[in-house]
């Protein structure tokens, strides 16, 4: 082979030198490979960030973006956005509406991957299909669709309940009269496009068990519940973390689903942190308040994320 | 930067000759180090290059997706092109979604479009930036009257829009066009129930009528006779005005909500009767969700207060009403016998950038709007035009009928929403939708509801900029 | 139960399932379909009259094919861009041992939670003054900077869940360290390759706002800027918008039912590991 030949001829030249260079190389290359990542983050990333964090200090409007002259404000945003009286509630609400939304995502994805590893390869493709195209529909559409689906009138949900002639008629009632009934609608939107991701990593992942390992346990007496809990749970659960760290991020974060179906309405009831930085910061081209809510959040999510943080990385340090 | 770019390329280099004989590998995948995107331009983007460093002798001008139609633009441009040899005129059409984000940078940027139009609820935040050319000097030159009041007089800008273009007594921005709300009724329906529409002259006959067509439809599932969405806050304006009152007052730079004031009360009062009359919109959403122009084509439809453009979505092909015979379009009355109803004029205006390098031929290509021929553009297009003079004499033709009722209107009185780049906060997450919900479900009482709405309003519009 | 009836309900469980998914889906399809007075009706329309006026018309919008090119072009560089430096980090985060690991994978971490709609100004202040600023590689970098941490992440993932066992064998075959995570390794990643690239696809597709906002000239627009041209002020077209929506998901499906033939290959390579 040739890597064995080329080998072979340098170590007849200079076998020392060459050690001596492949163990430096050696060192060297792990950090040759992460280089472009770090860059990027340091530098194409850091840019930015360290700018946000800056106007979030500053009196920064639209006047200041277009002549310049921003001033230091010191703390001020921070002050305003933990000084409104609303701004506690919306804290809590958004991590009300994250947990509801990870948990369903999570719990669901896993059931669907299971269940994508148990059928015949037609329905398994048809399946795929279907659940590619939810994830692929652009989140505006998609919402629109909800919408449609969902409306007091020309709803399908609504025409569906009164035609079934069991729940009496269900023309002109609203789903979105409440807070509580708007995030679940918003939720069942958010977990239909969220879902098919993490089936599919979780999919990819059930795939990679040894096949003996599950037949040997059932062969054992295992029931499919205890196979679930002994072999494929602990084989998972990196994966199950990562999705569950990303779907916090992503979820915590949600902009366009809440936005276009209320507006954060009905009377702020669906406003999430994402959205209040829109209300009081964005719309009134206030970037400071907007970089400020934006460096909140961030913190907010570094606190819930930490432990997963420090387990993740940890675990990859002593492997 | 300039390292990175090759330390991929020499690492994926070190992999294949490391081990040459598997080849089908991601990493030999042909694209180039990661940094190269930011260095090397010209691969992807061949087309790109004039208009980003606009050379001299093109005007970059930016109108809004829906404004003008094609054959307009060319009369435009070559007008132009016949007054300024030479010069060439790059039109972009930019879509409403994000257009505020993309404003924004643009009029940031170091070359930015020449001349730009924006929504005339959007204008006030570029106006108080800085971000426009100031026009004051030019209002004369632009047929635009002589004083920022041009209320009182009849020559000059629609008073309205007028103000959507005036920040600190300074003009910077030129009015476009205008459309406003008219009352769309079913003919058909009307003749049926034995209705004459010119005797629907105020508020009380209006709502007369709207009961009469509910017995008369009463074999229509979900019929009303007039459709009032719950949160149609546009309308709830108008008939705010109707009263003399008001959505906020300023004074000495202090905004006032006016919501709960008397006058702003009746007009609130107005909209419960409407639509207590019997409509069957929901009391939580807006004229869009259902859209009222969707209901009406289905026939569960006598009368709605709607946009002109909503009146072509409203005759369908099948369905109910499938002719534009079957509609007709009159001005809303007021609740004084024999008046109207002043209407919310929404629109554009167009400004020149602050940093434009041809702010003169800039304010050329703007001229031509308020020529006659630049008048007569905006009425073909389907639009109230900017001047006074133009929109009191539209020409009666077949296809200018909805558009002179909606002239009418706009002549006999319009009103603006509080002229503040902090406004936009409050149709953010609008509490005025809140409030007329809480009132039409009971929730509560409209001198509480209105006075919850006027401190949200006030909170918002007060806060430090 | 018997085996045949158990399977049975399995298979009938993932065909409702599927149902579920595709009927939203579905329904865009079909109003697609519809002329503008079949769209919204009282009792829903499932099966309309068929029309291609709403096709036509997305299609016959100006630079459209532009926009097409564009977003073939920035989608293809960004799964190119992030699938090489992502499996270079991936790869040497799973496989070997080096100071200031720890460091990095925090810093892959915070890059994660990076709130991307909120640096749209900053992102602006840091490239109007460069070059790129209104070209498409300047949407490609931010879309390369958009899905690079979870590349990552997820790469990382399915590295380690290849035994290291294997690529010892191979070593003692005589094969590098390197050669043996090239040849095994890697060809057992299929899976993990395609739920990662599917990813950075979708997302490079569908973001609309960084390509309307960063673009100053429309032949440098991408689709997602297309699939908002039919909503104005003054109403929008739903059947245009519902058809451009269709064709816009189209591609994924496209890539999707192409790479996922690796995906089956991956398998079998797993399989026989095992």
């Amino acid at each position: 082979m040739a890597i064995d030949r080329r080998n072979a001829s340098l170590h007849s030249v200079a076998p020392r030198r060459h050690r001596s260079i492949k163990r430096a190389a050696g060192k060297l290359l792990p950090y040759l490979a992460i280089m472009p990542a770090v860059v990027t983050f340091v530098v194409l990333l850091g840019i930015p960030v360290v700018l946000v964090i800056e106007t979030s200090l500053q009196h920064f409007g639209l006047r200041e973006l277009i002549n310049g002259g921003q001033t230091w404000v010191g703390l001020a945003n921070f002050q305003t956005i933990i000084g409104d009286p609303e701004f506690i509630t919306v804290v809590i609400r958004t991590f009300v509406f994250m947990a509801a939304n990870v948990a369903t995502t999570i719990v669901l994805g896993t059931l669907v991957a299971i269940l994508l590893e148990r059928l015949n390869s037609k329905v398994r493709l048809l399946l795929s299909v279907a659940m590619v195209l939810a994830w692929a529909t652009p989140a505006l559409t998609g919402s629109v669709i909800f919408q449609w689906l969902f409306d007091s009138k020309l709803g399908i949900v609504n025409w569906a309940l009164s035609s079934m002639g069991v729940f009496g008629d269900w023309l002109n009632h609203s789903w979105f009269d409440t807070g509580l009934s708007t995030f679940a609608i918003i939720t069942l939107l958010i977990v239909w496009q969220s879902i098919p991701f993490v089936a599919f990593s979780l999919y990819a992942g059930i795939l990679a068990i040894p096949k003996e390992q599950i037949e040997a346990a059932r062969v054992d007496g295992a029931s499919e519940r205890q196979v679930f809990r002994h072999i494929t749970l602990p084989a998972i659960r990196p994966l199950l973390m990562i999705l569950t760290f990303l779907s916090i991020i992503w979820d915590f974060k949600v902009f366009t689903q809440i936005y276009t179906m209320l507006q954060g309405g009905p009377d702020g009831q669906t406003v999430t942190l994402s959205i209040y930085a829109y209300i009081k910061g964005l719309s009134e081209s206030r970037y400071g308040i907007a970089a400020a809510v934006s460096v909140v959040m961030v913190m907010l999510l570094m606190v819930v994320l930490i432990p997963y943080i420090r387990s993740m990385t940890k675990g990859q340090v002593e492997q | 930067m300039i390292k990175s770019r090759f330390i991929p390329l020499a690492f994926a280099a070190l992999l294949v000759a490391a081990c040459s004989s598997t080849s089908a590998t991601p990493t030999a995948a042909p694209t180039a180090a990661p940094t190269d995107a930011g260095t090397a331009a010209p691969t992807t983007a061949p087309t790109a290059a004039p208009t980003a460093t606009p050379t001299p002798g093109t005007l970059t001008v930016w109108l809004m997706n829906g404004s003008l139609n094609d054959n307009s633009v060319v009369q435009l441009d070559t007008e132009f092109q016949i007054a300024h040899p030479g010069w060439k005129v790059n039109y972009q059409v930019q879509q409403w979604n994000g257009i505020v984000d993309k404003l924004t940078t643009a009029l940031a940027s170091n070359n930015p479009p020449d001349v730009v139009e924006m929504g005339n609820t959007q204008a006030i935040t570029f106006e108080a930036a800085g971000a426009l050319m100031d026009l004051t000097s030019s209002r004369g030159a632009l047929n635009g009257g002589t004083s920022n009041d041009s209320a009182s007089t009849d020559q000059g800008f629609m008073a309205s829009l007028n103000s959507a273009s005036v920040y600190n007594s300074k003009l910077f921005a030129m009015p476009f066009y205008a459309g406003d709300r008219v009352l769309i009724y079913r003919k058909d329906l009307l003749t049926a129930a034995g209705v004459d529409p010119t005797t629907i002259t105020s508020k009380d006959k209006l709502i007369a009528t709207a009961k009469t067509l509910q017995t008369k439809n009463a074999s229509v599932k979900d019929f009303s006779g007039l459709y009032v969405a719950g949160q149609n806050w546009y309308s709830l304006l108008q008939m705010i005005w109707d009263r003399g009152g008001s959505l906020a007052t300023n004074t000495n730079g202090t905004w006032s909500a006016q919501l709960e004031s008397p006058e702003s009360m009746a007009g609130i009062q107005d909209y419960v009767d409407y639509y207590k009359a019997g409509s069957t919109g929901p009391t939580n959403n807006d004229e869009m969700n259902p859209p009222e122009y969707t209901l009406f084509q289905q026939g569960k439809v006598g009368m709605f207060v709607g946009n002109g453009w909503e009146i072509s979505s409203a005759i369908g092909t099948k369905g109910v009403v499938t002719s534009a015979d079957q509609v007709g379009v009159m001005a809303i009355p007021s609740v004084t016998d024999g008046k109207t109803q002043p209407v919310f004029l929404g629109g554009s205006v167009l400004g020149i950038a602050a940093k434009s390098k041809n702010q003169a031929q800039a304010l050329d290509w703007l001229k031509q709007l308020t020529t006659p021929d630049g008048q007569q553009i905006l009425i073909s297009n389907g639009w109230i035009p900017n001047l006074k003079s133009a929109a009191s004499n539209i020409p009666s033709t077949p296809d200018t009928a909805i558009l002179k009722v909606q002239a009418t209107e706009a002549a006999a009185g319009s009103g603006f929403t509080p002229n503040d780049p902090r406004w936009a906060g409050v149709e953010a997450n609008n509490p005025i939708k809140t409030m007329l919900t809480k009132i039409l479900t009971g929730q509560s009482s409209i001198a509480n509801a209105a006075k919850e709405a006027d401190a949200k309003i006030n909170a918002i519009l007060n806060a430090a900029q | 139960m018997s085996r045949r009836a158990r399977r049975a309900v399995v298979n009938g469980t993932g065909v409702v399932v599927a149902l579920l998914f595709a009927f939203p889906v579905y329904w865009m399809v079909i109003t697609a379909f519809k002329g503008a007075d079949q769209i919204q009706t009282y009792v829903p329309v499932f099966i309309p009259t068929p029309t291609l006026d709403n096709f036509t018309k997305a299609i016959s919008q100006p630079h459209f094919t532009d926009f097409l090119r564009n977003s073939v072009v920035v989608t293809m560089a960004t799964v190119g861009l992030a699938i090489v430096v992502g499996f270079l980090a991936a790869a040497t985060v799973a496989r070997t041992k080096f100071r200031g690991k720890g460091s990095f994978l925090l810093l892959v971490a915070v890059a994660q939670m990076a709130p991307f709609e909120a640096l749209l100004i900053p992102f602006f202040l840091f490239m109007r003054d460069t070059p790129v600023y209104g070209q498409l590689p300047s949407l490609i970098l931010i879309y390369f900077i958009f899905t690079l941490p979870f590349t990552i992440w997820s790469l990382r993932g399915f590295i380690s869940g290849i035994p290291v066992d294997l690529e010892e064998a191979a070593m003692v075959d005589g094969c590098s360290r390197l050669g043996a995570f090239m040849r095994v390794t890697v060809p057992l990643l299929g899976p993990g390759l395609v739920a990662t690239s599917i990813f950075c696809f979708i997302t490079a597709w569908n973001e609309y706002f960084y390509a309307f906002v960063f673009m100053t000239d429309a032949q440098n627009y991408t689709l997602p800027v297309w699939l908002g041209s039919f909503r104005t002020n003054f109403g929008t077209d739903w059947g245009a918008t519902m058809a451009a929506s269709t064709l816009f998901t189209l591609p994924v499906l496209v890539f999707f039912l192409l790479i996922q033939k690796r995906m089956v290959s991956g398998l079998t390579a797993g399989a026989v590991k095992g």
